[in-house]
């Protein structure tokens, strides 16, 4: 009982900051203090103080801003991507699991050799033969990574359709719609949702990663990633300007992945 | 006994071990320099791999460039004009290549045949017909006149190096007439050197030098700091200021001839309207610019630096108003307010397409405040960062490019104008035709007083002003950092001359 209350506050501190971030991401621009995109040359490099919490940047853009607003940015990302991927990979790996015989055969044929390319390395080659841009960059990311739910999905469906209840609700004479929907979705959608908790973190850190290579988002659109690169070149001049996207970034990735292990540990207790 | 064995064993490997490696005196005259470019090939005719071998101080030319950007002895000790296409120099006597092979002018001969035949580059700075050799005396006979051969002769794709070698070998190794003799070459990632003791010119004070290919200029920048390597050049200004401790380091910087430009696209359905390019011209907030960057803010295509490029007249200083009256008059105007002015309807949106040339972050700094300041005028501007521009501009498919180029890249201003402005020259990124630049470009050429070639290319300077053609945004300092225990390495204004003799290390 002790054990289980204390998961759960944890899940409860977790969840809070997580909802803490997608508020802080909504509201970003209209809690922003400054334009993000606004240059005033006179206020470049100004150190953090009490007009400008988190200093300004080369152009006299307003760091607290840009992470602000640069919040919505790596937000929507992050969840379309996800979105995507845990979508196009469900339904893939219920048909798989599902149909088996050729079909299943083919598309996980080809689930492997995607899965043999570095997502990182193929997202690049992506955007280098159809242009930088967030969306070629997702596309990209998106096309490696359904892979992995797909799969995930397709042994589960294949370990569920063997069970008794399941044998049960054909001779019943359920149609295999009712089948995959109403009694074996319900059952693997928290080892999916868990896995996408997961994987929120190490995806954001996918397209930051991208947009500091600048392949992902463009200036002067702010992101977390981009703004990083930026700060290259003044790392030692002016170290704020790394130092507080990068911060925020570290804590996203960090509450995300601690959300992750919360739901697992209360979804999916077995594989704790 | 079996443990004295082992022993001497030990003594002896030892010795060996001492016996292979470098003398103290060696070791100490040691310099590790890094640099933001080493070519796939060490071979002066391919592309630009001979401003390699320059920065190294193995290749020579027949003629140098000194601080002024006059043309000096080099190899050659004496040159005179006999008429307007035959040139003779006169190699110097007792000159020898590092393979200890005496330099004659049948060397120089293979070496410039050799560049013509490899190189198109070769082509664009003259039009050579025949060289004769005779001993130590060589003539040039050109098919055309040409004003600027002496200072083209200085660019190190006619350096001269013993062209009897195999192209293999010329590639990675080619014995030059430099301080410096190549010892090991690795493409793209180091070249070892050592003096050379044949070096004609006097002592050579370093007796090994290791460059390392550091492209990223933040990396230099740590490597020099963490003590990796004792020279390195072509830092960003920004990161200037963190050498500024004289006992730690020395710093030596100069204005070259190198401007950040961008090139705007004469066939793209915006810029080819000069009222557009006028505007984005008077949007550019240069001073703004250049306090991040440094260097001096662009007033024309030549950099201040030189001797042609201090009094041509700024025709776009910052002036946001005149910029918007200019697009107004156009009939330009934003009807749908959403910030962007509209060109038949269709929102004027440029694809601005920028790399980090020589490893450096300004491009991207230079292309984020042009798309602020455009967007102030109502222009707006997308920015798309590459790895290699080359592609993009060969094929036209940009409306803006970033550069930044050596506008005068042996000292005289023909050359440029030559590569990038005459309507059908190979590098004419901007597809910008006008017969009456190529007119003034082909008198330049043929114009061999040189009060009156400088005027000529103030006037083309001042006319691809008033089209505004591109955006010249900067002049670029140049700058080399050292240990201060390195003596001797002073910043050039022309960048392919980098390693001299006068190099050396106090180890104090």
């Amino acid at each position: 009982m002790k054990k289980w209350q204390r998961s759960d506050l944890r899940l409860l501190i977790i969840s809070g900051l997580a909802v803490l971030l997608f508020v802080l991401a909504i509201l970003g621009e209209w809690l922003a203090p400054y334009d993000p995109l606004e240059v005033n040359y006179a206020l470049s490099l100004k150190p953090p103080d009490n007009t400008h919490w988190f200093g300004t940047d080369k152009l006299g853009r307003d760091i607290l801003s840009r992470v602000l607003c640069g919040a919505k940015t790596s937000f929507s990302l992050t969840l379309m991507m996800l979105a995507v991927i845990v979508v196009v990979g469900l339904v893939i790996g219920l048909v798989c699991g599902y149909v088996k015989g050729w079909t299943d055969h083919i598309i996980m044929r080809i689930a492997d050799i995607l899965l043999a390319f570095p997502d990182t390395i193929f997202a690049i080659a992506v955007a280098g033969i159809l242009g930088a841009g967030v969306f070629h960059t997702v596309f990209a990311l998106a096309l490696v990574w359904w892979t992995k739910y797909a799969r995930l999905t397709r042994s589960l469906v294949i370990d569920l359709s063997k069970k008794d209840y399941i044998c049960a609700a054909r001779l019943a004479g359920a149609g295999h719609i009712k089948i995959l929907f109403v009694y074996i979705l319900p059952e693997i959608l928290p080892k999916i949702l868990v896995n996408a908790a997961l994987d929120t973190g190490s995806m954001m850190l996918s397209l930051a990663g991208l947009s500091f290579l600048g392949l992902a988002s463009q200036p002067p659109s702010p992101e977390w990633g981009y703004m990083l690169y930026e700060s290259k070149q003044f790392m030692q001049t002016a170290p704020w300007m790394m130092f507080y996207p990068g911060c925020v970034l570290l804590m996203t990735v960090m509450i995300f992945n601690l959300l992750g292990d919360c739901l697992r540990d209360k979804l999916d207790p077995k594989s704790e | 006994m079996k443990k004295l064995w082992k022993l001497m064993l030990c003594f002896f490997l030892g010795g060996t071990l001492v016996a292979c490696g470098d003398t103290p005196e060696e070791r100490r005259n040691h310099l590790n320099a890094a640099m933001f470019w080493i070519s796939t090939t060490l071979d002066p005719a391919s592309n630009y791999d001979g401003w390699v071998l320059s920065r190294i101080g193995v290749g020579e030319t027949l003629v140098k460039l000194n601080e002024n950007y006059e043309v000096v002895p080099g190899l050659a000790d004496t040159y005179e004009q006999i008429n307007a296409t035959t040139w003779h120099l006169h190699i110097r006597e007792h000159l020898n290549f590092s393979n200890g092979k005496a330099v004659d002018g049948e060397d120089v001969k293979a070496c410039l045949e050799r560049a013509f035949a490899k190189n198109s580059r070769a082509k664009e700075y003259f039009d050579l017909a025949a060289v004769e050799a005779e001993g130590q005396d060589v003539m040039l006979y050109l098919n055309t006149p040409s004003g600027a051969v002496l200072n083209n002769l200085c660019e190190p794709l006619f350096t001269i190096y013993d062209a009897s070698q195999s192209d293999d070998v010329i590639s990675r190794q080619p014995s030059c007439t430099g301080p410096f003799v190549i010892t090991d070459f690795k493409p793209e990632i180091s070249v070892d050197c050592v003096a050379n003791e044949n070096y004609w010119d006097g002592e050579v004070q370093l007796a090994s030098v290791h460059f390392v290919q550091v492209a990223d200029a933040d990396a230099r920048v740590l490597a020099l700091q963490n003590g990796e390597v004792d020279m390195v050049t072509t830092i960003d200004y920004s990161n200037v200021s963190l050498f500024s401790d004289p006992e730690k380091y020395s710093v030596s910087e100069v204005l070259g001839p190198r401007c950040n430009v961008v090139y705007l696209n004469h066939e793209s359905p915006f810029l080819q309207d000069v009222h557009i390019r006028k505007a984005l011209s008077y949007a550019v907030d240069r001073n703004s610019i250049v306090a991040l960057t440094g260097g001096d803010p662009a007033v024309g295509l030549y950099s201040t630096a030189l001797p042609y490029g201090n009094d041509v007249k700024n025709g776009y200083p910052l002036d946001l108003d005149k910029a918007n009256q200019i697009l107004d008059k156009a009939g330009y105007i934003d009807t749908d307010q959403d910030g962007i002015r509209e060109m038949n309807g269709q929102n004027i949106v440029l694809q601005y397409y920028e790399s980090a040339d020589h490893g450096s972050s300004d491009a991207n700094i230079i292309a984020q405040s042009i798309q602020s300041d455009a967007a102030k005028i109502g222009l707006s501007i997308e920015i798309k960062a590459v790895e290699n521009l080359s592609d993009i501009k060969a094929s036209g498919t940009f409306d803006m490019c970033s550069a930044n180029d050596s506008t005068a890249p042996t000292g005289d201003p023909e050359i440029f104008l030559q590569l990038h402005y005459l309507s059908d020259a190979s590098g004419n990124i901007s597809r910008y035709k006008n017969a009456q630049i190529d007119a003034l470009i082909n008198e330049l050429s043929v114009t061999f007083d040189n009060e009156k070639r400088q005027a000529l290319a103030k006037t083309v300077s001042e006319m691809l002003l008033e089209d505004a053609v591109n955006l010249y945004v900067s002049y670029l300092p140049l700058n080399t950092i050292c240990l201060s225990k390195v003596k001797g390495a002073v910043q050039h204004p022309v960048d392919y001359y980098m390693m001299t003799k006068d190099i050396s290390i106090d180890n104090g």
